[in-house]
């Protein structure tokens, strides 16, 4: 009898972690917009949003701008619309701003991107599309209503427009080497950093992937380089590579030497 | 007759094609597979109450909410605050199709005319292993390269629920409670000063890549 309450108990547990009876669900078709445009350009486009869920939802349609922030990890300040300086929130008109989407129902949405004679650069917003949890109650006590909003970030690049960077300060901090990447050029730069260390007989012993790092002009930041712990006592070289996408790339070797104690010391280095 | 002649010739057709088929007389013929996964951005989210100390799914102290709503609290004369009855967990999930993604919240806060309780209203991500995308499948433990965010009073500007560098989806938690000024957790207890009335406000949460 006790097995079987037991049983019952488990199944109304797992039945009710399954499917929530408050949920609500949203799904877009292109989380991320990139468009490279001429100054004057009209682009147009149209992306899905989806109700995966079983109840109706209310969704609403706007505009923010966002910037990317330290420690330039992907993380992101949301702003008011035209409060950026790479702002294209303005650029962006798009229909319907308000809809209702029956369960499991589809709609698109068509935008269109009017870009200015005289822009320059790489410009940047996000079109979010909110929903909230439940039916907004005025009722007696202590209340907070749940929202979820789910973001299309629009990269708008000129064409002809530069991704550029500099790297300098490179030195040792504690068995890692340290530098700072900065953006200098005119676009968004999301940078992959790998580097493989050589031995002196020019074998690869060591390889790494590092953070990726989400800059905007004229951020600068700080990167890491670690190499294993496990290398002997000897003389190395660390080829870094730092790839800014389509195609754009920077390198860095740097020759170094290890201690018996495990001390770093930089040698030379060359681009 | 007719029925007869047709059985019959059913019957002679069926052995030709199955002799054919085992005389190895036919060759071998591959026939292409494909399948395309569609890209998806997806977040799903449901809330949970709990009374305090409790699981949001121990049977008896729990149950599906619409709306993180405290309702009246209660005065703890021993403490000398008020105090909430129950806490909140919202339960978030995103799909990426493998894209590193973030999920913020932003509060803002809880107003009652002037007055507010925004030093009082805490936020805490969790991630735990054992939650469920269905049931009898754990999520299992964070991916490395994840992490969920810290404990904060949740009207303090934008803060990370979860960031997923891996990009896979995972169930993570972000308990909503008043704080009761305990040292060491943030926030600082409702006391007696504070005005009565109804205090409303919102949570928003924020899915985009990164």
């Amino acid at each position: 009898m006790n097995k079987f309450l037991i049983l019952i108990f488990s199944c109304a547990m797992l039945l009710t972690a399954a499917a929530p009876a408050h949920a609500f669900k949203i799904s877009i078709s292109d989380p991320k917009v990139r468009v490279q445009a001429e100054p004057g350009q009209v682009v147009n486009g149209s992306m899905r949003v989806e109700n995966p869920s079983d109840q109706e939802i209310l969704i609403r349609v706007y505009m923010e701008d966002f910037v990317y922030i330290a420690p330039f990890d992907g993380s992101k300040k949301f702003l008011i619309p035209e409060t950026s300086k790479f702002s294209c929130a303005s650029w962006v008109s798009f229909s319907p701003q308000e809809f209702t989407l029956p369960p499991f129902g589809k709609k698109n949405i068509d935008y269109t991107i009017r870009v200015p004679e005289n822009a320059r650069g790489g410009h940047y917003s996000v079109l979010f599309f909110e929903t909230m949890l439940g039916e907004m109650q005025k009722e007696e006590g202590y209340r907070v209503n749940v929202l979820g909003r789910i973001g299309s970030l629009f990269f708008i690049e000129m064409k002809g427009a530069e991704k550029k960077a500099e790297i300098t300060e490179i030195a040792v901090k504690e068995n890692s080497f340290r530098g700072i990447y900065a953006n200098t050029g005119d676009l968004f730069t999301k940078v992959n950093t790998t580097f493989y260390v050589l031995d002196s007989q020019s074998m690869v012993i060591d390889r790494k992937e590092e953070n990726e790092i989400y800059i905007l002009p004229p951020d600068q930041t700080e990167f890491t380089l670690t190499p294993s712990s496990d290398l002997a006592a000897g003389e190395y070289t660390l080829i870094a590579t730092f790839d800014l996408q389509d195609g754009d790339t920077l390198i860095r070797e740097i020759d170094f030497s290890k201690d018996r104690n495990g001390k770093l010391t930089i040698r030379e280095i060359r681009d | 007759m007719f029925k007869r002649s047709v059985l019959l010739v059913m019957l002679v057709c069926f052995l030709a094609i199955t002799g054919k088929a085992q005389d190895g007389s036919v060759n071998n013929t591959s026939v292409n597979v494909s399948a395309v996964v569609p890209e998806s951005f997806e977040l799903t989210s449901w809330i949970r109450w709990a009374k305090p100390g409790q699981d949001p799914y121990e049977f008896g102290f729990s149950g599906d909410a619409s709306a993180i709503d405290f309702g009246p609290l209660e005065w703890n004369g021993d403490l000398g605050i008020w105090q909430p009855t129950k806490y909140f967990t919202v339960f978030l999930l995103a799909r990426s199709s493998g894209r590193s993604y973030q999920i913020k919240q932003t509060s803002t806060g809880l107003f009652s005319g002037t007055s507010n309780l925004n030093n009082s209203f805490t936020v805490t991500p969790d991630y735990v292993s054992d939650d469920e995308f269905s049931a009898g499948q754990p999520q299992g433990s964070i991916p490395a390269g994840d992490s969920y965010g810290t404990a904060g009073l949740a009207a303090s500007g934008e803060k990370v629920v979860y960031d997923s560098g891996t990009g896979q989806s995972r169930i993570v938690r972000a308990y909503y409670g008043l704080s009761t000024g305990e040292p060491g957790k943030p926030g600082e207890a409702i006391s007696g000063d504070y005005p009565a009335g109804t205090y409303s406000g919102s949570v928003s949460f924020t899915l985009t890549l990164k």
